[in-house]
């Protein structure tokens, strides 16, 4: 069991940072941005051309981050800006298309081929009998729990956090006492995007570098963003673990005990089967819009 | 001025017409063969071992070959087929079945293609096989195994023996290695190849007194493999049989040793050649671990296969696939020698009988009536210090 408590802290990890990034601009912009996973893989693809530099692995990382922070900033100028007034439906089809488009871009030039960040792999440090994780799993939750502190930082003791929040609960009376909205904006974009590049730095680390890193994560990091309130960044986090723990432990139920005293007849282990595991997010999604449309910490409207 | 203009223009003109018109004319001559390969993606590797496979054969072709058959005599074929060099066009599928159609498709519907050779994954061979038997045009499969392939059709053939017969192999080898196993677990990718290794050696498990108490079925390119191997091993079998195709395998074996799980004491893999090359950039998730892998050896494959392989890319061939796309081509370009012409039944025919004299480098491909090689000799290996190497049980 604590095995299955490790994978879903680190599952958790590399979830919660990109459904932050989504959350935090549908809190300013109120649109979906199906694009929002892809900067997570852009972010993963730019630390290799920055690590065969010879620059070390976090400067590389945090470079990167930055840098897809700033093509978040710079696709909201030019595409995003010019359709503030436009339905977000119209909005949602413009993020979708251009989802494909960072993907397709990624996959030409770094090909469809898989990449390891040269780090060797670590043997696994073993607590209790049964639960293994690396140095390098321990440097996943420990990046994700500082990079999340340090917002919750900025969002409740800073003047620009206050701006954030104020622009993101009423735009037109944030900027009527003074708040540059559009500056707001940008800052969003830039956090949003290096928050899903940084989730993505994660994913590569733990596993493989690849371009379809972000969309395979789409409906988890949606289903995260909606289940703990769309809009709000704690709902996100939360949405999250729950979504992170949910998928180990469902796959990690032995439900033979149930079965047999169900009456049926069983032999040895009975388990959901593993191609299963999408299915789940969008079980608790669907479960969430029924019984709580407004999500767990989210507000009634 | 204006005269120069005119003549250089008269030249590029009949430089052009030159050009083309004599590019029109080996065209409808050339006899074309199209083959879909990974050279991108997981099987990146196989995809490109392949590939070199079928281009020295084709190139022997094209230059004139004495074909060893197998009462012992040679059959020379060329130089090229039908009067010209044959033309091989090859297309990258990327390691996706989609991608495979569309290449399939290009090959059939634009180049007009005689024959179709490829791929070694059953998963996008299949619906390739499908599509080329609707269209009647001969598809030759390199490497890829999978039960379900016996049922695509009178145009399709296998270079490859059906993987059922690996089962019965793993579950040996296994006894053999670790001595007392009762219990036995698999874990192999949700495709027709994997779910027919899974039924092969589970059956071959039951029918000698061994439980298959977990089978895994895992979806391929995902980035996460950790649920699946906590499946796998929950249940605590005494061996487990695997398969993974290049990537996937480098992630699951790295998942699996980040886990704990002791897969140099227990694992045993099928077509353990697969991973090889991708697991280089991280060995030590796959010291120990053994498995088997189609034989290609003896003297025929060293001399004729081998020696010219190093020769022509510098280095040992990368998979054993290579080698099976060296037949595959061998087989392509008898059956057209045979048939006379690029008539599809024709060469459909010519198929049959020329499997049953030629002497492969990969052993004996006589066909089945469905198409399928009925022989294959299968070798035992573990992976150490980087590199397969044959393995005899203590």
């Amino acid at each position: 069991m604590l095995q299955v408590v490790i994978d879903g802290l680190i599952r958790t990890a590399e979830l919660s940072l990109i459904a932050v990034g989504l959350t935090m601009v549908y809190g300013i912009l109120r649109f979906g941005n199906f694009a929002h996973v892809e900067f997570a893989t852009l972010g993963s693809f730019l630390v290799l051309p920055l690590a065969a530099l010879g620059i070390a692995f976090p400067l590389a990382a945090l470079l990167a981050i930055v840098a897809t922070g700033l093509v978040g900033v710079l696709l909201d100028r030019a595409i995003f800006r010019r359709l503030r007034s436009a339905p977000p439906e119209m909005l949602m089809i413009a993020s979708f298309a251009l989802g494909i488009m960072i993907r397709e871009s990624v996959r030409a030039i770094w090909g469809p081929s898989p990449y390891l960040y040269q780090l060797g792999v670590l043997r696994p440090i073993r607590i209790g009998d049964f639960g293994r994780i690396t140095p390098i799993q321990i440097g996943i939750i420990v990046a994700a729990a500082v990079a999340i502190l340090v917002f919750h930082a900025l969002l409740s003791r800073t003047r620009l956090g206050t701006a954030m929040r104020a622009t993101a609960d009423n735009a037109p009376l944030a900027q009527a006492s003074g708040i540059n909205t559009e500056r707001i904006i940008a800052t969003v974009w830039l956090i949003g995007a290096g928050f899903g590049a940084l989730g993505g730095v994660l994913v590569g680390l733990n596993t493989q570098v690849k371009a379809d890193t972000g969309f395979a994560l789409i409906v988890e990091v949606f289903a995260a963003t909606i289940l703990g309130g769309i809009g709000n960044p704690y709902g996100a986090l939360l949405g999250a673990a729950i979504i992170g723990f949910a998928e180990s432990i469902s796959l990690a139920i032995n439900w033979s005990p149930l079965l047999t005293w169900l009456g049926f007849e069983v032999r040895g282990f009975v388990f959901i089967p593993t191609g299963y595991k999408t299915a789940i997010p969008f079980a608790i999604l669907i479960l969430t819009l029924l019984v709580r449309p407004q999500g767990i910490l989210g507000a009634r409207r | 001025m204006k005269h120069r203009l005119r003549a250089t223009a008269l030249l590029a003109g009949t430089a052009m017409a030159v050009a083309f018109g004599a590019g029109s004319a080996s065209a409808q001559q050339a006899v074309k063969i199209g083959m879909f390969t990974p050279l991108t993606g997981a099987s990146s590797v196989v995809g490109l071992d392949m590939q070199r496979g079928v281009e020295l054969a084709i190139a022997r072709i094209n230059a004139g070959f004495d074909v060893p058959m197998q009462d012992g005599t040679t059959l020379t074929v060329g130089p090229g087929l039908l009067g010209a060099p044959i033309n091989l066009i090859v297309e990258d599928d990327e390691s996706r079945p989609q991608a495979a159609m569309d290449a399939a498709r290009k090959l059939v519907e634009v180049d007009g293609v005689a024959v179709l050779i490829g791929e070694y994954s059953s998963g996008r061979t299949q619906p390739v096989g499908q599509y080329a038997n609707e269209n009647q045009v001969v598809h030759i499969s390199i490497g890829a195994n999978a039960e379900s392939l016996r049922d695509i059709g009178p145009y399709f053939f296998d270079a490859i023996a059906l993987a059922g017969l690996q089962g019965p192999q793993l579950i040996a080898m296994a006894q053999a290695a670790i001595g007392d196993v009762d219990t036995f677990g698999t874990i192999f990718p949700n495709n027709p190849y994997g779910v027919g290794m899974e039924i092969a050696t589970c059956a071959a498990a039951a029918a000698i007194g061994i439980e298959c108490v977990s089978t895994i079925r895992y979806e391929e390119q995902k980035t996460d493999y950790r649920p699946e191997l906590n499946q796998l091993t929950a249940p605590q079998p005494d061996a487990v049989a695997f398969f993974a195709y290049g990537a996937d395998a480098t992630l699951i074996l790295r998942q699996a040793f980040e886990l704990g799980v002791d897969a140099a004491g227990t694992w045993f893999g099928a077509e353990v050649s697969n991973w090889v090359a991708d697991v280089a950039a991280i060995p030590e998730v796959a010291e120990g671990i053994r498995g088997v892998e189609h034989a290609v050896a003896g003297e025929l494959y060293e001399t004729q296969y081998r020696a010219a392989y190093v020769d022509a890319y510098g280095e040992e061939p990368l998979t054993v696939f290579g080698a099976f796309g060296y037949d595959a081509a061998m087989l392509a370009a008898l059956a057209i020698n045979a048939a006379g012409s690029t008539d599809s039944d024709a060469i459909r025919q010519a198929m049959h009988e020329v499997s049953q004299t030629y002497l492969g480098i990969t052993g004996n491909l006589a066909f089945d009536e469905d198409g399928m090689r009925m022989f294959q000799d299968y070798g035992e290996f573990i992976y150490t210090n980087g590199e397969l190497v044959p393995y005899v049980a203590e």
